[in-house]
């Protein structure tokens, strides 16, 4: 595995009085009320609470896919929160790689070319793209099933290439949001281990968004949330 | 990305095709106006061609008729050449009975001596029949036969008075005469001047008093009458090209370098005989071959312009079609464009990638759209126009695309896919990306509707349209502001329906949804209590559903237009020949005796007879008509003609002394029904003059009364007034001062007999001409531009009717996969998956009502409003009619029927979904 993820420069993750608000005509939602945190480099954090209580907010506002209404998110040396769309962009393809619940991989495309994707928009030429990709799909388990398509993958091999494309430009921070929320226990188990392998081998920034009571396993702390808050000082994970 | 933008689009070809097929419907109707004029073009030159009876004629003195002619028809290009020797002009010949005396039916005549294969192209100089006339025979037209009752094998005599001297001072006039065989009686068109071909280089006589005869005669009837005809005599050869090789419809400049190389060629080889060689032409319009093509090219300008403008409609339509398919498909990829966007793609490479893909789509349609242009041509000339009256006089044209065309149409269809694509491509790709990542079904759940949008746009079209109203009640304007007047008309009757529609469309689809559960209940009694579907269907994407109703009332309206304005103009055009022609047959001449019209009247192929004479008087020309014969005769007469009065006050005309003043008389002498009239009429001049005073009382007021022009117009500008004939003869006015155009004889025939046959009589018998209504009728609708305008406007009207099936029935197959789901669920649950199609044609045939009762008020509407317009700039001819023809209520139901077949057919797919697959994949 080593010798197909590179180590990357590690970044922090420093949160000071985040606010995100949502405008609606029927009232005002605020989903974020002034949330101080900060994550280590090279360290893996969870973030815990009920439904409702802000997580995925919190994890789109660090992934840069969504701007915060006041406050500041500062990963590594760059302060995010002020920037236009096209550095925003430039982030999400150079810094953070995003793990959805959902997967988000692209229907049309097969598992190594969904891979490759992120590689297309950086620029690489065809022949280290694909064996970029090839070598991830391997890291993931999943090189015999590199020319199918999402919807002849299993809901768990769906998410170990959705994890491989987020990987794919090697980023520091890798978010993931409720990663085995679609999966059983067996692939969940497999899932949250591959994350684990990844981030503590590779010295990625992570930060796990989950509802599963097993994620202090393998985080190296957890952040619990209520209603837009951080609410106790950070546990200790695993 | 442009890999990723070319790998999805190819992988994703389904969904592109709605949108290639919208796109290559534009560019189809783009080509049609071209196949349009073209064909135009080509049946113009054709029609001015025909007029031109030979190509060129040479002329010289040779006694070598035949190695003259020879000549000449072996220069290269020409197919024939004959000889004509024509009997010089200011003499006078006279033909008749020998039996009945000198002095007897006698005509002047003058003899073209020809040869016997001289048959093959007389067609073209309006003479049908054969000359093989041996010496001693004679070819005579059958006018001149008709008039004197001869036929083949009698026998005429030729009178030529010649002033003979014998010595400087004794000179006498003597007869010359001789007696001929008829042995031919040629065969001539109705009331034509065909025979004044031969006019034109003679410069005299028409050519129904020409008689022929062999050339080898010439010699024996120059001694034996005194022709004074040169020896050698003055040759004329007419010569005719191959016109196929001659005339190119599409290039003067080519059809003349090609005209002047034959005469070139004709005169080089009749040089040494001292041979001149000049042009043919028409001696209708006085055009050249070598002009036709030029005429017939600057007058395309204009026309250019208005095909191609009369297209908008249709391109806008295919444009809208596309638009809606495209964004659909966008829609779809929303969740897709927020992947792109969450891996690092910023909105610029998104929005390139996805115009990469719309340009790609551009160019297949080009290709697509010029292969259906083809098509569609072949549809427009081959089965459109041959089917509308009076059109079928275009050929069916060779179609061929050049390379310039192939270029100009793949730049115009990727221009368009550009200009379709691009706002909405930003719009996507602009989209928050965390919105787009959540949003995983293409329902617009919500579309932001304002009324007071609505209400403003249903303000904006109603107050054009009664701006347009009050415009066009105003008259009395002149050139200029007549003009400017109409333009604004046409702006403001252009605006009106189109913000009528979207503004009503927009509030009864997006206001409320009251219309969505009405019409649902057209589908009640087969889905019982589960037509509330149809209703949630159309609401819960409303964008959809509105921009369908809007294309489909655009689409009717302008189809149900189209059709109705065919049937008007078509009316018109009825109209404006019954009202020239008055009935079957007219014929003005003079000399028809009370007697003579009796006998016409007893002929088994005649229902009826009246005859008009014209006279002059104080107040303008009187037509003096018997009222009960003329009202039993012109069965076209009803109260369209009438601006006063009506039709019942013309067979009473003699019993009231009643006066009917056309418009023009009424509006020079302010006269009004009940009015008192004295007419003068003068008989003879100077001392013998004797006046008529005639007191008659004004009936009615009339724009015109069929058959009763004098001019050649439908309306007739100069005052005239109808009397009827015994109110005159009660004034005492038994013989009457007749003026142009005379005396006229008005003629219906028996149902089923055919009108040529009393035509000819008529001409044969008396000197004048007859005019058959189908005939003239035929020549009004035989116009190039017409056909090819109308059969253009057919051709988009269903290509409009097309789109809007096709739009409907993808959004119905659209609707039936994004409720998969569901759908699935009721099946479960016991609902009969056959009747599922009913719900897609539920939806189908909502908004095909909707449109349907927005497209009939706005085609009434447009309809008045074109008829005001044309009133208004076109004042001097026959106000057209509202007509409304079923073929429009047809179209309009046989639209809503192939909307619920699409609608139906797209269902289909549904009785055979997997039940479990789909069930799996909803998570249930």
């Amino acid at each position: 595995m080593d010798a197909k993820l590179r180590q990357h420069d590690r970044v922090g993750v420093e949160i000071c009085d985040l606010i995100k608000v949502y405008r609606t005509k029927v009232k005002d939602v605020i989903a974020l009320r002034g949330i101080d945190a900060s994550i280590p480099a090279g360290r893996a954090v969870g973030v815990v609470g009920p439904s409702g209580c802000g997580k995925t907010t919190l994890l789109n506002l660090v992934g840069g896919l969504d701007r915060c209404t006041a406050g500041s998110i500062r990963v590594g040396e760059r302060e995010i929160t002020r920037r236009g769309e096209k550095e925003l962009a430039r982030y999400r393809r150079e810094t953070v790689g995003i793990v959805f619940q959902f997967f988000n991989l692209v229907p049309l495309l097969t598992a190594q070319e969904n891979v490759e994707l992120p590689l297309r928009m950086v620029g690489w030429r065809a022949p280290e793209r694909e064996k970029k990709a090839g070598d991830l799909l391997e890291v993931v388990g999943l090189q015999s099933r590199a020319d199918h398509r999402p919807d002849a993958l299993s809901a768990g091999e769906q998410q170990r290439v959705a994890l491989a494309v987020a990987l794919a430009n090697d980023p520091p921070l890798l978010l993931a949001d409720e990663p085995t929320g679609e999966l059983d226990s067996v692939n969940a188990e497999a899932v949250m281990g591959l994350l684990r392998d990844i981030v503590h081998e590779h010295g990625k920034t992570a930060m796990i968004v989950s509802h599963d009571p097993r994620i202090g396993g393998y985080v190296d702390q957890v952040l619990r949330m209520v209603d837009g808050r951080l609410v106790s000082p950070p546990m200790a994970g695993n | 990305m442009i890999g990723y933008s070319l790998i999805t689009l190819w992988r994703a070809r389904r969904r592109a095709a709605l949108v290639i097929v919208g796109l290559s419907l534009a560019v189809a109707i783009v080509a049609t106006p071209a196949v349009a004029l073209d064909s135009e073009i080509q049946t113009l030159v054709r029609q001015l061609v025909e007029s031109i009876p030979y190509d060129y004629l040479a002329q010289g003195f040779s006694s070598e008729y035949d190695n003259s002619s020879a000549t000449a028809a072996g220069a290269q290009g020409v197919i024939g050449a004959e000889p004509v020797v024509i009997s010089p002009p200011g003499l006078t010949f006279a033909v008749g009975r020998p039996t009945s005396g000198a002095g007897a039916n006698l005509t002047p005549i003058n003899i073209a001596f020809v040869r016997a294969s001289f048959a093959s192209f007389a067609g073209r100089l309006g003479f049908s029949g054969s000359f093989q006339l041996p010496l001693g025979t004679l070819a005579v037209p059958d006018r001149i036969a008709g008039r004197y009752g001869l036929g083949v094998g009698d026998q005429i005599q030729l009178l030529n008075v010649v002033n003979v001297c014998s010595s400087a001072a004794s000179c006498s006039m003597e007869n010359f005469t001789a007696n001929y065989t008829i042995g031919t009686v040629l065969t001539t068109p109705l009331a034509s001047n065909t025979a004044s071909h031969l006019a034109q280089p003679l410069s005299f006589v028409p050519g129904r008093d020409v008689v022929f005869a062999g050339l080898d005669a010439l010699d024996q009837m120059r001694t034996v009458l005194n022709l004074a005809i040169d020896n050698p005599p003055l040759l004329r050869i007419f010569v005719w090209a191959d016109r196929g090789q001659l005339i190119n419809p599409y290039d003067a400049a080519e059809t003349q370098a090609r005209v002047l190389h034959v005469e070139r060629e004709v005169t080089a080889g009749l040089a040494d005989r001292g041979f001149s060689v000049a042009e043919g032409s028409s001696p209708e319009t006085g055009l050249r071959i070598s002009d036709v093509v030029r005429v017939v090219d600057d007058s395309m300008v204009f026309q250019r312009g208005v095909l191609l403008l009369l297209s908008l409609p249709a391109i806008g339509l295919a444009l809208v079609f596309t638009r809606m398919s495209f964004e659909s498909g966008l829609a779809k990829r929303r969740h897709e464009i927020g992947t792109l966007r969450s891996r690092g793609s910023d909105v610029g490479m998104v929005t390139a990638g996805l115009l990469v893909e719309a340009l790609s789509i551009g160019a297949v349609a080009a290709l697509c759209g010029l292969a259906l242009s083809v098509v569609l041509s072949r549809v427009f000339l081959g089965f459109v126009n041959a089917s509308l009256p009076g059109s079928g006089s275009i050929p069916l044209n060779e179609i061929s695309v050049s390379l310039s065309a192939i270029a100009v149409t793949i730049i115009a269809a990727i221009l368009a896919a550009f200009l379709v694509a691009y706002p909405l491509v930003r719009r996507a790709s602009n989209i928050r990306v965390v919105l787009a990542l959540k949003v995983i079904s293409p329902f617009e759940t919500a579309v932001e509707y304002q009324e007071a949008r609505s209400f403003l746009l249903t303000a904006l079209g109603l107050s054009s349209l009664l701006l347009f109203a009050g415009l066009a009640g105003s008259s009395g304007q002149a050139g200029i502001l007549q003009f400017l007047l109409g333009a604004l008309l046409a702006v403001l009757i252009a605006l009106a329906p189109v913000l009528l529609i979207l503004g009503v469309a927009r509030y009864v689809t997006l206001g409320t949804d009251r219309p969505y559960r009405g019409l649902a209940r057209m589908v009640r009694p087969w889905l019982g209590q589960l037509d509330f579907l149809v209703a949630e269907g159309l609401r819960r994407n409303p964008r959809r559903s509105s921009n369908l109703a809007v294309l489909t009332a655009f689409a009717l309206t302008f189809a149900m237009f189209v059709v109705s304005l065919a049937a008007i103009v078509d009316a018109q055009t009825s109209r404006v020949a019954r009202t020239i022609v008055g009935g079957d047959v007219r014929f003005d001449s003079g000399g028809i005796t009370a007697g003579d019209l009796a006998n016409l009247s007893a002929r088994p192929d005649v229902r009826g007879a009246t005859v008009v004479d014209f006279i002059s008087s104080n107040y303008g020309v009187l037509a003096a008509i018997n009222g009960s014969d003329y009202a039993r005769t012109v069965t076209w007469l009803d109260s369209y003609y009438f601006e006063e009065g009506g039709p019942g006050v013309v067979a009473s005309l003699a019993s009231t002394n009643g006066a009917i003043p056309n418009a023009a008389a009424a509006s020079a002498l302010g006269l009004r029904i009940g009015d008192q009239l004295v007419l003068n009429v003068v008989i003879g001049g100077g001392r013998t003059a004797h006046l008529y005073a005639v007191i008659v009382k004004v009936v009615a007021v009339v724009m015109a009364l069929p058959g009763l022009q004098r001019s050649g117009d439908a309306i007739d500008f100069n005052p005239t007034i109808v009397v009827d004939r015994q109110t005159l003869e009660a004034s005492g006015l038994t013989e009457l001062p007749l003026t142009s155009p005379g005396e006229r004889l008005i003629l219906r025939t028996q149902s089923a007999e055919d009108p040529h046959v009393v035509a000819r009589y008529l001409e044969d018998r008396w000197s004048g001409t007859a005019i058959v209504y189908q005939d003239f009728l035929e020549s009004l609708r035989d116009d190039p531009f017409r056909a090819a305008l109308f059969g253009l406007l057919y051709t988009e009207a269903g290509l409009a009717v097309f789109v809007v099936i096709l739009a409907v029935a993808s959004a119905a197959y659209a609707s039936g996969v994004e409720r998969e789901g569901e759908l699935a669920t009721i099946v479960s649950r016991g609902f009969d998956r056959r009747r599922l199609t009913l719900l897609l044609l539920g939806e189908g045939s909502a908004v095909g009502v909707i449109g349907s009762v927005l497209a009939i008020p706005t085609t009434l509407v447009l309809l008045w409003a074109f008829l005001r317009t044309e009133a208004l700039i076109a004042p001097y001819s026959l106000p057209m009619e509202f007509v409304v023809p079923l073929t429009t209520w047809i179209l309009l139901l046989a639209t809503l029927g192939g909307i619920a077949i699409g609608s139906v057919l797209a269902g289909l797919r549904l009785r055979w979904m997997n039940l479990p697959k789909v069930l799996k994949l909803r998570g249930l």
